[in-house]
């Protein structure tokens, strides 16, 4: 559920009742919106594709934290020949066919126990209850195998496992339940201040409409005239629009002077949630990962252990860096030791469309050096845009480009696609 | 992005209570988690209750009487409930129309989904006859 607060933009609305009180909160909106300098954006943290381990993923880093409940990604095609087509550190040229698709499903501790206390995984008491189980999250799945890159052409299972050791985005960290506590203070505030602005409000056009049903101090005389007044011109928006346009300009003139007089209260708490929003959405994250590719007895198997650290440069940018221990466990040579450097830079370049709703398209730059006994260095480089089909499903595009032959056969770059779904959020949706 | 509003039982904008009759109005705020934030304020009293007031906070269902206890009763009283979606996306407010004898009248039931920045302020004004 944190996944609400960090995938979201920061753009503010204010859902509109009808008539007149919607009305007043479209003309505060309207004026804050004035008050704006910038507009921020959003975080983008979630890894819901494979392991960057599974040389058919279509993320080349990893991101520290994975689904807080349960997500599947496939890794359907390389559209183009490419890097899928490995050469093994002999040299041995890869046969090709069969190389194409990975598939893997995440779920979190936290999904696993939701789903053994049979408890909805959003509920707040439980959500409370379980911080540290949302650090923990496992990985299981299976990676397609070619006899010249994997000396097997049985598929690999994939087992993956990540620790988030810092997680300073976790709602319930002493520091987020104090910011946390300064937005309801603004919220308060500002309910303060709406409520006492839109009674001003209705008893203005009352009195200037209704002028002999007021008493000196403009106050109401009847009060069952002045419900069935706002009952009957003001609770709707086609009987407010009617009402508004009956008003004079004096009158226009003095509701504008009662919003614009109130308007501190509502700066504050916009000022606030965006504050303590970009506070949330941009602390750093670091866990630990540990993921394989296991293959029979004749294949040979990849091991990566993995620090993984996550960093919101703004709300819509997320700064990604993973330095890995990797290890080629192969039965008939050589094996290969070496370490592995990347990093990425995800932005989001729309909005979301609600809370549950598609995730916003999101454009990924990474790069990455491998550095491995045997062979020369590595260096790989990415860029992926992710496009949201419906909400909880996502076809990711990537166009990778490596330096070198070890890891690149005859062209030196490949276009991928894959597809992500996260449960929680589909299911969600067809609700 | 805008706040989902789905009235089941849309906001009549006024609300007469004959509270000399015994008649009280019942909140209820259903809230999805992680944290709701809300907050019930009044015109003539301001913040009656913040949601972090509700022992068991945060949780998915807060309920509280308006206008049974004396001290409640303002005439010309604007109430205004503004739930905000910081860290919580969804909420279902409801407000019902009780009396002594058991009768509830629903006065308004609206659904709503918003994104972290988003709020959703629903008020109406109390008639006391």
């Amino acid at each position: 559920m944190l996944a609400v607060i960090l995938l979201y933009p920061v753009s503010a609305w204010t859902q509109s009742e009808p008539g007149v009180n919607g009305w007043i909160d479209k003309q505060i909106d309207g004026l804050l919106d004035k008050q704006l300098v910038g507009q921020n954006g959003q975080g983008s943290d979630k890894q819901r594709e494979s392991p960057a381990a599974d040389s058919r993923s279509t993320s080349l880093v990893d991101q520290s934290s994975a689904t807080d409940f349960f997500s599947v990604a496939a890794n359907v095609i390389p559209v183009t020949p490419g890097l899928s087509q490995f050469v093994s550190s002999t040299g041995s040229s890869g046969n090709t066919s069969g190389a194409a698709g990975s598939t893997t499903a995440t779920a979190s501790l936290y999904a696993l126990l939701a789903g053994l206390n049979k408890v909805n995984p959003t509920d707040p008491k439980f959500y409370a209850e379980h911080v540290f189980s949302r650090r923990f999250s496992f990985t299981i799945g299976t990676a397609a195998s070619t006899l010249a890159t994997d000396n097997s052409d049985t598929p690999a299972t994939v087992y993956g496992a990540k620790v988030l050791l810092i997680n300073a985005r976790e709602l319930y960290t002493k520091a987020n339940l104090a910011r946390i506590k300064q937005a309801q203070e603004a919220n308060a505030n500002a309910a303060k201040a709406s409520a006492a602005l839109k009674l001003q409000v209705k008893k203005l056009i009352f009195a200037a409409l209704n002028p002999a049903s007021v008493d000196a101090n403009g106050e109401p005389s009847d009060l069952d005239s002045f419900a069935a007044f706002i009952k009957d011109h003001l609770a709707s928006d086609a009987n407010f629009q009617a009402t508004l346009s009956s008003l004079s300009t004096e009158t226009n003139k003095r509701i504008q002077t009662l919003i614009e007089n109130s308007l501190a209260a509502f700066s504050q708490e916009r000022a606030v949630f965006r504050q303590k929003y970009d506070e949330i959405s941009k602390a750093q994250q670091l866990s630990i990962s540990y993921a394989a590719d296991i293959r029979d007895a004749k294949g040979n198997n990849y091991h990566r252990a993995e620090l993984i650290f996550d960093y919101g440069l703004s709300p819509r940018i997320n700064w990604t860096v993973n330095a890995s221990a990797d290890y080629t466990d192969r039965k008939t040579s050589s094996d290969s030791k070496g370490g592995r450097f990347a990093t990425s830079f995800q932005g989001n370049l729309t909005q979301p469309d609600s809370a549950w709703g598609k995730n916003p398209i999101t454009l990924t730059f990474s790069g990455e050096g491998r550095w491995q006994t045997g062979q020369k260095p590595q260096y790989t480089f990415e860029s992926k845009l992710t496009i949201p089909l419906v909400p909880g499903v996502e076809l990711p595009l990537a166009y990778r480009y490596a330096n070198r032959i070890e890891q690149i056969n005859q062209t030196d770059s490949e276009a991928r696609m894959g597809l992500s779904v996260d449960i929680s959020r589909l299911a969600h949706a067809f609700k | 992005m805008a706040v989902t509003r789905t009235p089941t039982v849309e906001n009549p904008g006024v609300v007469k209570v004959a509270t000399s009759k015994g008649q009280y109005l019942h909140f209820i705020v259903d809230a999805g988690g992680p944290i709701p934030i809300f907050t019930f304020a009044s015109s003539a009293k301001g913040v009656l209750y913040e949601a972090s007031d509700f022992s068991g906070h945060p949780k998915t269902k807060y309920e509280w009487d308006h206008l049974k206890n004396p001290s409640d009763i303002q005439q010309l009283d604007e109430l205004e409930l503004r739930i905000a979606f910081l860290t919580n996306a969804k909420y279902t407010c409801t407000v019902d129309l009780n009396d002594d004898a058991g009768n509830t009248t629903v006065v308004l039931q609206i659904d709503y989904a918003g994104t972290p920045m988003d709020k959703a302020p629903e008020s109406f004004t109390v008639v006391i006859q």
